[in-house]
Formats: C-alpha cells, sequence, structure tokens
C-alpha cells in the first residue's frame, strides 16, 4: 500500500504538468517579494544591502515567469535564470557558512540549508520538466 | 578571495556543467529517437517489399487457378471421349467375336 502510494507520487512528479504550479507559484513569488514590502534602507541597516538587489532580481524573474506562461520556451528562459539565482544563493550560503568564522553549522544551519536545498532541487525539476517537454516537442515535430 | 567572487565562481562552474549534462542528455535522447525513426523506416521498407511480394503471388495464384481450370475442362472433354471410345472398342470386339 505505502509502495503503491509513492509509486503513484513518483507517476505524478514524472508524467504530470508544472505549469499551474509555476503560475501559482510566480503570482504568490511576486506578492511575497521583500522589495514590495521593505526598502534598501532596512536591509542596510541589516547589514546585508546586496540582498534587496538579490530580492528585486528574484521580482523581475517572477514577473517574468508570471507573462510568459504562454511561450514554454520564453518561461524556460525566465525558470533557468530562476533557478540561476537560486543556485547562488544556496551557494552563497554555504560559502558563507564555510568562510564566515562566526557561523557554525548549528541547528538553525542545518534547518536553513535544507529548506535551501529543497527549494533549489524544486526548481531544477521545474526547470527539467519543461526542458523535456521542449525536446519532447522538438522530437515529435 | 571574497565570498562573492568565490559564489560567483563556484556557481557559473555548476551552471556549465549542468548545461553541458543536460546537452548530454539531449543529444542521447535525440539519438535514440533517431535510431527509432530508422528502425521504423526500415520495418515500413520491409512491410512494403512483403505487401508487394503478397500482390505478385496473389496474381500468380490467379493466372494458376485460371490454367488448373483450362486443364480440367480439357480433362472432362478426354474421359468423355474415352469412354465413348470405351464403348465402342467393346462393341467391336463383341462384334469380331460374333
Amino acid at each position: 500500500m505505502v509502495r503503491k502510494y509513492f509509486a503513484y507520487l513518483f507517476e505524478i512528479l514524472k508524467y504530470y504538468d508544472v505549469q499551474p504550479l509555476l503560475l501559482f507559484w510566480s503570482f504568490s513569488d511576486i506578492l511575497n517579494n521583500q522589495v514590495l514590502w521593505t526598502t534598501p534602507l532596512y536591509w542596510q541597516e541589516l547589514g546585508q544591502p546586496n540582498t534587496y538587489y538579490l530580492y528585486a532580481a528574484y521580482l523581475l524573474v517572477s514577473i517574468g515567469i508570471f507573462i510568459s506562461m504562454y511561450s514554454i520556451k520564453r518561461c524556460c528562459m525566465f525558470v533557468s535564470a530562476y533557478l540561476f539565482l537560486t543556485l547562488f544563493s544556496t551557494i552563497r550560503y554555504i560559502v558563507s557558512l564555510l568562510s564566515d568564522p562566526e557561523s557554525s553549522f548549528d541547528l538553525i544551519a542545518v534547518k536553513s540549508l535544507t529548506i535551501t536545498f529543497f527549494y533549489l532541487f524544486i526548481w531544477v525539476w521545474i526547470w527539467l520538466k519543461l526542458k523535456q517537454e521542449m525536446l519532447s516537442r522538438t522530437i515529435k515535430n | 578571495m571574497d565570498a562573492n567572487i568565490t559564489t560567483i565562481i563556484v556557481s557559473l562552474i555548476t551552471v556549465l556543467f549542468g548545461g553541458g549534462a543536460w546537452k548530454f542528455y539531449e543529444f542521447m535522447v535525440k539519438k535514440k529517437s533517431e535510431d527509432k525513426k530508422e528502425k521504423r523506416t526500415e520495418q515500413t521498407m520491409y512491410r512494403d517489399d512483403l505487401i508487394s511480394r503478397v500482390d505478385k503471388l496473389e496474381n500468380d495464384r490467379e493466372s494458376c487457378n485460371k490454367a488448373l481450370m483450362e486443364i480440367n475442362k480439357d480433362m472432362a472433354i478426354v474421359s468423355t471421349k474415352l469412354q465413348f471410345l470405351e464403348k465402342e472398342n467393346n462393341i467391336l470386339k463383341i462384334k469380331l467375336q460374333g
């Protein structure tokens, strides 16, 4: 029974389309973006002035995904950009964990790393699904 | 080295390797699909050849059937003639004995 359930989950991941998820996700990402709710000053005070611009890049890419839903090729370009930003954030976090002598692998760091890697995995999966769809369309034509 | 530069370099290397892996996968999938298409074309050619051969054999069978009918007809004529000849022969034999 449990095995069947996981097989079904695997089938969902393998065969179902990602566009509805992407649509809701990008919409929620736009609304949740920190650029809309904070100012650069807020991030400067936190000692992370670049984070504001990183969020701005996320906002632009999310808007790009939202408005390019009609074309898989364009949407895939924006998803690639989003994946790159997620990858960049993940690597940046790991690098800061490793290079900063004050930071350590405590429970919070492990939790943050898990969440970051989970997001990275989801975006890699979405990117692969879109790319695969494009590839199969090319092969069919 | 500055953490930002390290991050950029590591990100670029990851993107390059990821892109390369995708290109390799794409190449493999395309090749597999082309091989499949080629195999299907070969199978279609073989099937077309079989169809033309069956057509030819069907035509041959028709002409053979016609020839067989002719032979049957001739055979029937010959056997009827033979029956008459045997009867005539028997009559002649009886006449000669008498």
